[in-house]
């Protein structure tokens, strides 16, 4: 499913985005929080891959699940060995299209993009609102939304069920740049 | 017999103690890695590991992902995006696919010292390919001047 997704990249936006409505992020952020009276979880990837289309307001997003940093090393193995399985789910994707888009959508101010996030083998669609920060060469969106774990079929050991949230908080932050070769 | 108890009860709230503590460190240990002390598994150039990955990620997943490896590369560009220190490495059989290094912070007075165009190894840990293979913990370990 993840190389479907990828040819769906590949043949959406154009090898590489050699058209000028194209921008690319290889280096996004995506951050997410689990807060319970047990302990607080976060995590951080700061190589997330997006892709938007400037022409059609369509989205691409991909990450590699092993590249969340997080402060405990216990908790980076239990994410990746035992609730995630990276080696079996290694990356999470997300394709969708801004809504209701026009030629003006992407100034500065508020979107609402909707897709389908592809994670831990299970797809959703969802509908994520986004802040838009726009220059001549460059495109920021930026916001957060909420992953319930069991949307995902990510098992939670009935000892562990404390410590994780039900619903994960997830913040992301994009900054576009037009292609170069 | 009353000695005898004190031992027994004295040694039990010793080993109490020493698995309270092992726990309490297990927990809490740092997930950053000593990566100046990990040694290096395989050694390969920008060129070669973006080329084995885009033939054949699974077999490259396999021999690379969570590996503590040395890649040489010419650095395409070094970025502070998200606050991280980050070299870029590219390649030549592959203009739209680079090396993406995540810098270890105590790496900041050797990045200050780097210019595109240099050759540089870096050393890291891979986590896999997206459109780039992504390394995190990296240091710099053998620069030469472009």
């Amino acid at each position: 499913m993840n190389k479907f997704f990828i040819l769906f990249i590949f043949l959406h936006f154009g090898a590489y985005c050699q058209n000028d409505g194209r921008l690319i992020a290889r280096q996004g952020k995506v951050s997410f929080f689990s807060y319970t009276s047990v302990e607080d979880i976060e995590a951080t990837n700061n190589q997330v891959y997006s892709i938007i289309d400037k022409s059609d307001g369509t989205v691409g997003v991909s990450m590699l699940m092993r590249a969340f940093i997080f402060k405990k090393s216990l908790m980076e193995e239990h994410f990746n060995e035992s609730y995630v399985e990276s080696d079996i789910y290694p990356k999470t994707n997300f394709s969708g299209k801004i809504v209701d888009f026009t030629a003006d959508s992407l100034n500065n101010g508020v979107a609402f993009i909707k897709g389908n996030m592809e994670m831990h083998g299970a797809k959703k669609e969802i509908e994520i609102k986004v802040r838009i920060e726009s220059s001549d060469d460059k495109l920021v969106l930026m916001g957060d939304f909420e992953v319930p774990v069991q949307d995902f079929n990510i098992k939670v050991p009935p000892l562990l069920t404390p410590n994780i949230a039900k619903v994960i908080q997830v913040m992301f932050r994009f900054e576009y740049e037009p292609y170069e070769e | 017999m009353k000695k005898k108890v004190y031992i027994v009860v004295f040694a039990m709230i010793f080993a109490m103690l020493c698995i309270t503590i092992y726990i309490h460190n297990e927990f809490n240990r740092p997930a950053l890695v000593d990566i100046h002390n990990s040694i290096t598994q395989d050694t390969v150039s920008a060129d070669e590991l973006i080329s084995i990955f885009t033939t054949n990620e699974e077999l490259a997943s396999n021999s690379f992902v969570e590996k503590t490896i040395e890649v040489k590369g010419v650095i395409k560009k070094i970025n502070y995006i998200n606050n991280r220190q980050t070299i870029l490495l590219k390649s030549e059989r592959f203009a739209q696919s680079f090396v993406i290094c995540d810098m270890m912070p105590s790496t900041e007075n050797r990045i200050g010292a780097l210019n595109i165009g240099d050759t540089l190894a870096i050393k890291g840990i891979c986590k896999g390919f997206l459109f780039d293979v992504i390394m995190l913990n990296c240091i710099p370990i053998e620069r030469t001047r472009e």
